[in-house]
């Protein structure tokens, strides 16, 4: 199937899992227990890390090479059929030497004033570290009423993450969103577009060190 | 007069292109929508979005966390109770703050509520895009009840801002619980006969049932939730399986398709799922309404939150499964919002499912998914 323009707009043959019987009585799996089905199936250095220290959701941090696998496991295997994924995100750090005080504090947009305080100082010592991009990845199990989240992290200048659009077909705009916003490049996806912002708009505004721009097309954006 | 192919010459047909919308009345907002045609059937619909895109998850990242809370409504404008609702269970999930029984009732009675307005307006607008006028002003009368008594609750009409984290603005009068009550009786009715009025209707059956069919493997393929997936036969409703507000008080059923004018899956049974749908909502209302007990309707929050940790919460919308992922990192401000919006979902399902539809179809199809470009776009 060829647009207009000259684009393919095929699918990748995502593979329909069969529909899961519903109202499962399994317990849901814990985090814990996630992370050590990975390591066993899916290879040793899968999983990165398990955070479960900080208020909210618990999450596994995969290894960005291996996150098809991962999700794959997940949606198959029959301890857990994530069959649906919720959603993808990603979230852009700065290294954590461009802003003083709290490392991931919001960053101020280029255009405004200078910060006026920066409590260096008064903020205790968090180890530095590299600016970086975190994909966030929501699957959700019907059969065993669990939710598992995984996050891949890449780095900010060429983040690169193999595409999940052949497990999920929901990841397709999912990860063209991702990349619309923070400039994240999914190896392999079908038809990487641009999609909520106009094709020949410059940059990434969910990156934190986003600048507005002031034109667009020859035209004063509003500000 | 010779027919072409007697004269030699082959009959040919040529694809063209239609553009459909972005101010097209069927398309319930600004969906730009590029249509592939074959004579009268559709080889493929390129979906074109963001002619509604207002930065929502940039400007949250500038925002207080209270002062993001109207922007949430301006996500879906016609189910803004429910997105705010999704935002305050996700902060107060972070904050760890308990909410009052009372204030959770007055939740539940107002995102019911809601629902109700939102799938008015939803049923109703879809029989105008099939051709029935009637039904809409039936619709849009209803609704203007739910909406007059969102005013006196909150003094606004469609962005109320009534739901805050930790609790509710201010209290439910005891005069508006009667109007509630007198509302539920007034409506059931009603109801009935919008029902009796359009969804045996025959040239409505003839142009919904059987059309634009989601197969269950596909719906949850594409993640679609709420009345989308449960029009498929997936009986899934996050009220029933992951309960929040005090859900789980309630007596009610999960609406499913069923085969019996159409098919599972097919359009008219996603517009029945949300007829019925309205019922069991006014049973969730009555219930909360007659178990409702005096107390607070606020914990005690900070006015200035400054929550740490990330977290993703989902909550059952009008139009699906609405949710929101907070990244906080200490300061006033959240770090990052992302809203994953059931509408989107719905839109991205358009490639596949409609080729090889006939073109009249391709509107019953988009109106029975129902989203609403506002909260696709953000």
């Amino acid at each position: 199937m060829t647009h207009p323009s000259g684009l393919k707009m095929t699918f990748l043959p995502a593979a329909v899992p069969p529909t899961p019987s519903f109202l499962g009585t399994a317990v849901p799996k814990s985090i814990d227990e996630t992370a050590e089905a990975l390591r066993t199936r899916v290879g040793a250095n899968c999983v990165k890390s398990v955070e479960k220290g900080h208020k909210g959701d618990p999450f596994l941090v995969a290894e960005p090479t291996t996150i098809v696998d991962v999700l794959k496991f997940l949606r198959d295997d029959e301890r857990f059929q994530c069959t649906m994924l919720q959603v993808i995100s990603a979230t852009d750090f700065l290294p954590t030497a461009e802003i003083p005080g709290k490392p991931g504090s919001p960053g101020t947009p280029a255009t405004d004033a200078a910060p006026a305080v920066a409590p260096v100082a008064a903020v205790p010592a968090i180890p530095a570290k590299p600016g970086r991009i975190e994909i966030f990845y929501a699957l959700y199990s019907f059969v065993h009423r669990h939710q598992i989240h995984v996050k891949a992290v890449v780095d900010r200048e060429h983040g690169q993450l193999p595409t999940a659009s052949g497990i999920f077909r929901a990841a397709n705009w999912y990860e063209r969103e991702c990349y619309d916003m923070t400039g994240v490049v999914f190896t392999g996806h079908p038809y990487l577009k641009r999609l909520l912002l106009p094709e020949d708009w410059v940059g990434h505004p969910l990156r934190k060190d986003y600048v507005f721009p002031e034109e667009y097309n020859g035209m004063k954006v509003p500000l | 007069m010779e027919t072409p192919q007697a004269s030699g010459q082959e009959f040919r047909t040529q694809e063209i292109l239609l553009n459909m919308g972005p101010q097209h009345p069927s398309t319930h907002g600004v969906l730009r929508v590029e249509v592939v045609t074959d004579g009268e059937i559709i080889k493929a619909a390129y979906p074109d979005l963001g002619y509604l895109h207002r930065c929502f998850e940039k400007h949250a990242e500038n925002r207080e966390y209270l002062q993001v809370l109207p922007f949430c409504d301006r996500l879906d404008y016609v189910a803004a109770m429910n997105q705010e609702l999704g935002f305050c269970l996700a902060l107060e999930k972070l904050l760890e703050v308990q909410i009052p029984e009372r204030a959770q009732a007055v939740r539940v009675v107002v995102s019911e509520l809601q629902r109700i307005a939102s799938h008015l307006l939803a049923v109703g607008t879809y029989s105008i895009d099939i051709g029935g006028f009637t039904p809409m002003l039936y619709a849009f009368r209803d609704r203007e009840h739910i909406l007059s008594i969102f005013e006196e609750l909150s003094g606004a009409r469609l962005l109320y801002n009534y739901i805050r984290p930790g609790g509710v603005l201010r209290d439910l009068s005891r005069g508006l619980e009667d109007k509630i009550k007198e509302f539920c009786r007034y409506f059931k009715p009603q109801l009935q006969e919008f029902d009796e009025l359009l969804s045996g209707n025959k040239i409505f059956v003839e142009r919904t049932a059987n059309v634009g069919m989601i197969s269950p493997e596909m719906a949850i393929a594409y993640g679609l939730s709420g009345v989308n997936l449960r029009g498929s036969g997936v009986n899934w409703d996050l009220r029933k399986e992951r309960p929040y507000s005090g859900y789980e008080k309630y007596d009610f059923k999960s609406v499913v398709g069923a085969n019996d004018v159409g098919q599972v899956g097919d359009c008219w049974n996603r517009y029945h799922c949300r007829v019925r749908e309205m019922f069991e909502s006014i049973k969730i209302i009555e219930q909360a309404l007659a178990q409702i007990q005096p107390g607070d309707t606020m914990a005690k929050v900070a006015k200035a939150v400054k929550p740490t940790g990330e977290v993703y919460m989902e909550t059952e919308c009008p139009r699906g499964n609405l949710g929101y992922y907070i990244v906080a990192d200490g300061s006033k401000k959240p770090y990052r919002v992302k809203v994953k919006s059931p509408g989107f979902i719905s839109i991205s399902c358009f490639d596949e499912l409609t080729s090889g539809m006939m073109l009249a179809d391709i509107v019953a199809f988009i109106g029975s998914l129902d989203f609403v470009m506002g909260e696709v776009d953000r």
